[in-house]
């Protein structure tokens, strides 16, 4: 996965959903703000992320986010909305697992209450 | 010529010049493509999204605002690819945008409406709160900013940079906190501020005035002009229930570039001013009584007439406007020049003639130009738009500036050679120039010594700069005011275009920029003591004749607006009737104008506000004047247009009230249905305007024909007043005053500037004054308080007042339109 | 009133004369204020904005997108605390909030003796060494709380 032009080698011990929060995080504040997509696009994904990482995050938020980077892929006027699309699509792409535990932990304590 | 690119778009082949976007590329055959950023005045920026769209053999999608044309382009605009993209921008857009559409006043006007409901995602799929920003607060006394409503299109801060080229607005922060703003939070106040309101797509920049006053869809919408200064411009007035509402760009290439001035925007109020004169009033005993407007109209003609029998026509006199439209002063030249056979007719102080020995230019000309030769002119002040059509032709048409000026402009800054002369000594530099000019041309001179430097100011040496730059130009406009000019300067002026014309392979045309709405109609018209209508010399008999019928020349050399009040003082002149002008302070020597109003046995007044002039009126009468009237008018570049009316009035149009006394001293009344009827008419007796008619100037207006000057002889310096007490006053132009049109109420009124006096640090130097002072000028037995500015505005031995005020008095001070003298001195201390 | 020293005005001319248009002079006049006042006064804008035939409004657009510079006065210390992937993946978040504590600016801000002021940053470039912070203009890597106590406690 790479982050802001380095390589970054994490291992299992690091929670993806935190590491893409964070990297959207990033990206929202590196955000110049001039186009569209990418000024409103990082910032909606960190609000999701957020969500996601807390506890309050749904699947149909993921798929959300899945159509997020979608609209935002190749249509900002540079690639900083590109490179900010990178890390919450692989991390979906690649560890959908860890984003389903933080969602199903939340769905079964819904069932359960 | 470029050459022309095929495409196709949406399978629709069309064909466009090298250069053209897409975007426009696709107007030209009906497709829309939906923008928000992009404006065709500010060109590609690319940064909404808006316009997506799938160009084949192109990996990704592009905007059509950024992309121009290529051979064979395929252009797809509704691809599914396509429809996803805008949707997808659209649901971004709209993420953080209030849902206050209801009490928006965009509201059925507004592109991201529209956009939204032909592009846009149906529903929404936002969880979260929309940010908050601020609500509606004042971006400056006339616009309010609503950073809620905001998409961060920077079309208002590209326009600040671009076109206004103030940098005044701009965008602070980054990111998602990006927000429109000004420098430590100022008013956002520069002289074309309201234009970010047009442009706006969205409610984030409105017209404070107009704020939840009306829905737009409610209202009617008048494409009408604006009647301040010599550029009139397009506007729509807005209206609902006969109540003003706003007033809104109408764009058009050939006057405005789709720009107005605040003043147009906001400098409108006074049409709902409670100092309107709305009805006629004759003095009866010391009393003014009201009666039917046409009535006294019929009286006015019969108490004229019966002057012009006891004392003959010279003892009667007419000072018209240059804010009346065509036909109204066209109807008066009649009724003077015909119905009353006096030549006295003037409509202001300066000494012009109409005509040009050059073509007469239009605005696109000073575009098109290789030089803008600006003499004695201030756009900025003066004619605001014309101001901002040569900062374009400067900084992005490649356009060289060189300013002749006896005062430091803003303009200044871009030129590329600015020559300031001694305040009065005008003349002499014109002649220094064209001198310098015909020199190499091997052409006569004129007479005398005029390239000394004690003279005018200027160097040999810089006036040689300048007659080179002129002279390698190949097309120059030359944009002058003839109201600067002093004495009979305006005749070296147009010897000077004489002798640029003479230049081999020289374009040359000029732009008599003067300040007011129709100075060129009111020439052209004829309301000039020495010319009829068309530029044809009172003394010129035969030609007279010819257009007007046997008989129509009068043996009478006409007075002019000053000499006639000369003569009022004298007694000779009996009667004179005010249009729309106000001499005691619009003339020089108040107290001398209103003595010599005074003697008069009758003075009618007609004009659309109470003046200093209408109080001693014997008779008034109401004149609509803009917004209720209509017709046509002149601008700078001799374009043509209709001033149509935006609201109703139940008052009788001028041109019925001239007409009806004309008509009551007629054998033959003729009678007019229609402001038309009068320009159908004065189309086919004023020469220049044979091609005016309500179908031709329709849409854009058309230019009238050149009117040619005599000339031909060369013109000699005048004698020059060289000596005098204290400084030569000059007295400069301010766009907002306060005057009849702007007044405290005024919207504008926080641009009004105190009373001040640029001086020379010379001058300041020797007088003992500094920035701050309190200094009075002192002239005529009066005296003007003014605060002192030192900034070397012009050459030392000058001062120079901006008219700030009516109630300043200004020309109080001066005698004449030549050189005036004044003292400045400190206040006495108590 | 901000005045530029002469010093300045050799400095700023040399700066000028690097570059083909005046207005690019504008990111190294902003910083050239950053550095000696500590942050750009609205005043400051202004006299950078004549010195280079800007705008006060387009110089404080520039300044106000980079985080860098700052429109309140700062202590004599700045410190860019980074808290960007790598740093915050050895533990910066806590590492920020210790500092913060000991300086008592929780959050970030400038201390009560005007010595240090405390900012978050997005990503300074040395990944290599996370945690890290910069102080003024040196770079301190591989942060512990004792290594942090130690650098503060060392600064005069």
């Amino acid at each position: 996965m790479l982050g802001s032009g380095a390589l970054i080698v994490m291992d299992h011990t690091v929670n993806i959903v935190e590491a893409a929060l964070r990297m959207s995080y990033f990206y929202m504040h590196e955000s110049c703000g001039k186009c569209t997509p990418c000024r409103e696009g990082t910032r909606w994904m960190y609000q999701i992320l957020n969500d996601i990482q807390n506890g309050k995050g749904s699947s149909k938020q993921v798929e959300k986010l899945e159509d997020i980077c979608d609209n935002m892929s190749f249509k900002c006027f540079c690639a900083l909305g590109d490179a900010a699309v990178a890390p919450v699509a692989s991390s979906i792409m690649h560890f959908r697992s860890d984003y389903d535990e933080l969602i199903k932990n939340l769905e079964s304590d819904e069932v359960s209450a | 010529m470029s050459e022309d690119i095929n495409i196709t778009i949406n399978d629709q082949p069309v064909s466009v010049p090298k250069g053209t976007l897409v975007v426009e590329a696709a107007k030209k055959i009906g497709i829309e493509i939906p923008v928000f950023c992009y404006h065709e005045k500010l060109g590609p920026f690319g940064c909404c999204r808006m316009c997506l769209v799938e160009v084949e053999k192109m990996p990704k999608l592009t905007t059509a605002c950024t992309q121009t044309v290529m051979p064979d382009m395929v252009v797809k605009t509704e691809s599914p690819k396509v429809i996803k993209a805008q949707q997808g921008v659209l649901e971004f857009t709209l993420l953080n945008h209030p849902l206050d559409c209801p009490v928006c006043d965009k509201g059925g006007e507004c592109p991201l409406q529209n956009n939204t409901f032909k592009y846009g995602p149906g529903d929404t799929r936002m969880e979260f709160d929309r940010a908050n920003r601020d609500k509606a607060t004042p971006l400056s006394p006339v616009i309010t900013i609503d950073r809620e409503r905001c998409i961060a299109c920077q079309r208002c801060t590209r326009y600040s940079d671009i076109i206004e080229q103030e940098s005044a607005l701009v965008m602070l922060n980054r990111g998602f906190n990006n927000e429109v703003g000004t420098f430590n939070n100022e008013p956002y106040d520069t002289k074309y501020s309201g234009n970010v309101i047009d442009i706006c797509p969205v409610g984030a920049l409105t017209n404070t005035q107009f704020r939840f006053k009306a829905r737009t869809w409610d209202l009617d919408n008048s494409a009408t002009l604006c009647a301040h200064c010599g550029c009139n411009c397009n506007m729509t007035l807005g209206s609902r229930t006969n109540k003003f509402m706003r007033i809104e760009t109408r764009p058009n290439d050939l006057v405005d570039d789709g720009w107005v001035c605040d003043k147009a925007r906001f400098g409108y109020d006074f049409i709902e001013s409670d100092h309107r004169i709305v009805e006629a009033t004759n003095l009866v005993d010391g009393e003014y009584k009201v009666a039917k407007t046409l009535e006294i109209a019929r009286q006015t003609a019969e108490s004229l007439k019966k002057i012009v029998d006891e004392y003959g026509p010279e003892s009667i006199g007419f000072i018209g406007s240059p804010f009346g439209t065509n036909e109204e002063l066209y109807l008066y030249h009649k009724l003077f020049r015909f119905t009353l056979g006096t030549n006295n007719l003037d409509h202001k102080i300066y000494i012009d003639t109409p005509g040009l020995p050059v073509d007469h230019y239009d605005f696109l000309n000073v575009e098109t130009a290789n030089l803008v030769l600006l003499i004695g002119s201030d756009p900025a002040e003066e004619l605001p738009i014309l101001d901002l059509r040569i900062k374009k032709a400067i900084t992005r048409k490649g356009v060289k500036l060189a300013i002749l000026n006896d005062q430091k402009t803003e303009l200044d800054k871009i030129a590329d050679l600015s020559l300031m002369y001694d305040v009065g000594s005008d003349e002499i530099a014109l002649a220094a120039l064209a001198n310098s000019l015909a020199l190499e041309l091997d052409i006569e001179m004129v007479e005398g010594e005029t390239s000394d430097e004690s003279l005018t100011g200027i160097a040999e040496r810089r006036m040689k700069e300048m007659a080179e730059l002129v002279r390698t130009a190949m097309k120059v406009c030359v944009v002058y005011n003839p109201a600067s000019l002093t004495g009979n300067s305006i005749f070296m002026l147009k010897h000077l275009l004489g002798v640029i014309n003479k230049i081999p392979t020289m374009e040359c045309g000029a732009i008599p920029a003067a300040p007011f709405t129709n100075s060129l109609g009111a020439m052209d018209m004829g309301i000039l003591p020495d010319y009829y209508p068309g530029g044809i010399s009172s003394s010129d008999s035969g030609k007279v004749d010819q257009v007007w019928g046997d008989g129509s020349s009068l043996q009478s050399k006409g007075l002019s607006a000053l000499e006639m009040i000369d003569k009022a003082e004298s007694g000779e002149l009996k009667a004179l009737l005010v249009y729309r002008n106000n001499p005691v302070i619009d003339f020089p020597d108040r107290k001398r104008v209103e003595s010599a109003l005074k003697k008069l046995s009758l003075l009618v007044v007609h004009d659309m506000m109470k003046t200093e002039t209408s109080v001693l009126a014997t008779t008034v009468l109401p004149s609509n004047g803009p917004g209720y009237d209509e017709g046509t008018t002149t601008n700078i570049g001799g374009r043509v247009q209709y001033r149509k009316r935006g609201l109703n009035t139940k008052n009788s149009p001028d041109w019925k009230i001239i007409s009806k006394m004309i008509n009551s001293l007629s054998e033959k009344p003729i009678e007019y249905l229609t402001s038309f009827s009068v320009t159908e008419e004065l189309s086919q007796t004023v020469p220049g305007y044979s091609e005016i008619s309500k179908k031709s100037i329709k849409k854009e207006g058309k230019t009238r024909e050149k009117i040619e000057s005599a000339n031909g002889v060369v013109p000699e310096i005048g004698k020059v007043e060289s000596s005098g007490q204290g400084l030569k006053l000059r007295i400069a132009e301010q766009l907002f005053a306060k005057d009849k049109i702007l007044d405290a109420s005024s919207p504008l009124a926080h641009h009004f500037l105190p009373s001040t006096l640029c001086l020379h640090k010379k001058d300041a130097l020797k007088l003992d004054l500094s920035n701050g002072d309190q200094a009075i000028l002192a002239a005529n037995g009066v005296e003007v308080k003014a605060i002192v500015e030192v900034s070397n505005r012009c050459n030392p031995g000058a001062v120079i007042v901006p008219r700030v005020s009516d109630d300043q008095g200004l020309l109080r001070l001066s005698r004449s339109c030549s050189v005036n003298w004044v003292e400045v001195k400190k206040p006495k201390v108590e | 009133m901000f005045v530029f020293t002469s010093e300045d005005e050799n400095k700023i001319e040399k700066i000028i004369k690097k570059y083909p248009v005046k207005q690019s002079a504008l990111l190294p006049l902003l910083t050239l204020v950053q550095r000696r006042e500590g942050y750009i006064s609205p005043e400051a804008m202004q006299a950078i904005g004549k010195k280079l035939d800007l705008s006060p409004g387009y110089v404080q657009s520039v300044m106000s997108f980079y985080t860098m510079y700052h429109t309140e006065p700062t202590g004599k210390y700045i410190i860019l605390f980074c808290h960007n992937i790598s740093c915050q993946l050895n533990g910066a978040d806590n590492l920020f909030a210790y500092t913060g504590q000991k300086l008592g600016v929780s959050g970030g801000g400038t201390t009560e003796d005007k010595k240090f002021t405390l900012h978050k940053e997005e990503c300074l470039a040395a990944c290599c060494g996370a945690p890290m912070m910069r102080i003024n203009d040196i770079f301190h890597e591989n942060l512990t709380k004792e290594k942090i106590d130690q650098i503060l406690d060392s600064l005069p």
